[in-house]
């Protein structure tokens, strides 16, 4: 495989820029402001939202060990591409369960500057779909160089986790563990 | 302790993303000879930026207690010092047997410098166990935690180094 030139790598940037402005601005105008939302079997949205960004970072975790087992870091068995997929499917799962949480925070929210952690909470929340989709746009091409793929992988986890770090485990060291 | 707790867990994550971009520049890991000195840094480097990464974690979540966390911290320090050991004997075991070359004090660094952090989050925990006062802990993993930092941050400049040297060497 040929390699392409290091300027093909401005486009899962640009993908990753244009993504996080749209959402900011998105989160900006708090289109869907004061409708009501689901909460399945929690006791209310708030507490539905910590537990599945809780299990998403979870699965990013996961992530990070498949990784390092395909990466060669470590070792464990069993051999084989088994955790090329467990990977990939975690990945998706973790992404899927993202959506509603986002959609709560883009629309119903929306971007909020009253506090540091909320300033980073919302900067960070804007910029998750864009490394996600910049992270898609290396895997489904060929020819970028090999440290792209992990470059994105680990942006993607780290801004995951600062979500995290900001938001349900402040809320779960603030008010409780509950469902 | 929390806000840095927080600082180091976002760090040590953010650094590991750079790892696996440290290892991808340069020769596959696998095989023998100087690749598998490499291979050792890495999977070293791995484990240092593994455990600060989730003891940070564990101490930020909301249910731990004193003891708990020493009794974490005390896995972390054994899993550590074994993961160190396994990881670097078939490197020492090459270079006794005569297989490979390398300067002997800084490959020899590369297995005590992570020995002796472990071995004081190690103390630290000890003490902790026998103390009411939960700072204990806390001061020995803010200690420990710069330490092994430095030396993460020394082996992933390493690795990038030595990678971008053996790639761009000519054939």
């Amino acid at each position: 495989m040929q390699p392409r030139s290091r300027a093909w790598l401005a486009i899962p940037l640009v993908a990753f820029a244009l993504v996080s402005l749209t959402i900011g601005l998105a989160a900006h105008q708090r289109l869907g402001a004061g409708k009501p939302y689901f909460h399945l079997f929690f006791t209310d949205t708030i507490h539905m939202k910590v537990w599945l960004v809780t299990a998403a970072i979870v699965l990013a975790l996961s992530q990070l060990l498949t990784a390092s087992r395909i990466y060669g870091l470590l070792h464990f068995p069993p051999p084989g591409r088994l955790y090329n997929i467990v990977h990939r499917w975690s990945g998706r799962t973790a992404i899927a369960l993202t959506l509603p949480v986002a959609y709560h925070c883009i629309f119903l929210l929306g971007f909020s500057t009253y506090s540091t952690r909320v300033y980073i909470h919302s900067l960070l929340g804007s910029a998750i779909y864009g490394a996600f989709i910049g992270k898609v746009v290396i895997v489904r091409s060929s020819g970028f160089p090999g440290w792209a793929l992990p470059l994105a992988g680990g942006t993607l986890f780290s801004v995951l986790l600062g979500l995290w770090l900001s938001s349900a485990l402040w809320f779960l060291s603030n008010r409780g563990i509950g469902l | 302790m929390a806000t840095y707790y927080v600082v180091c867990a976002g760090a040590a994550a953010t650094l590991v993303g750079l790892l696996f971009v440290a290892v991808q520049i340069g020769p596959p890991l696998s095989g023998v000879g100087p690749v598998r000195r490499r291979h050792a840094m890495a999977r070293s480097t791995f484990t240092i930026f593994a455990i600060i990464f989730a003891l940070s974690l564990y101490s930020l979540t909301p249910f731990n207690n004193p003891g708990g966390r020493a009794l974490v911290a005390l896995a972390a320090a054994g899993t550590g010092t074994v993961r160190a050991v396994l990881t670097w004997i078939p490197v020492w075991r090459d270079k006794l047997q005569g297989r490979i070359e390398f300067r002997l004090w800084q490959t020899a660094w590369l297995l005590v410098g992570p020995l002796l952090a472990y071995g004081y989050l190690a103390f630290g925990a000890f003490r902790q166990l026998g103390s009411t006062d939960p700072s204990l802990l806390d001061n020995t993993a803010a200690g420990v935690f710069i330490l092994l930092f430095v030396i993460g941050l020394r082996n992933s400049w390493n690795l990038l180094v030595e990678g971008t040297q053996e790639t761009t060497k000519p054939s």
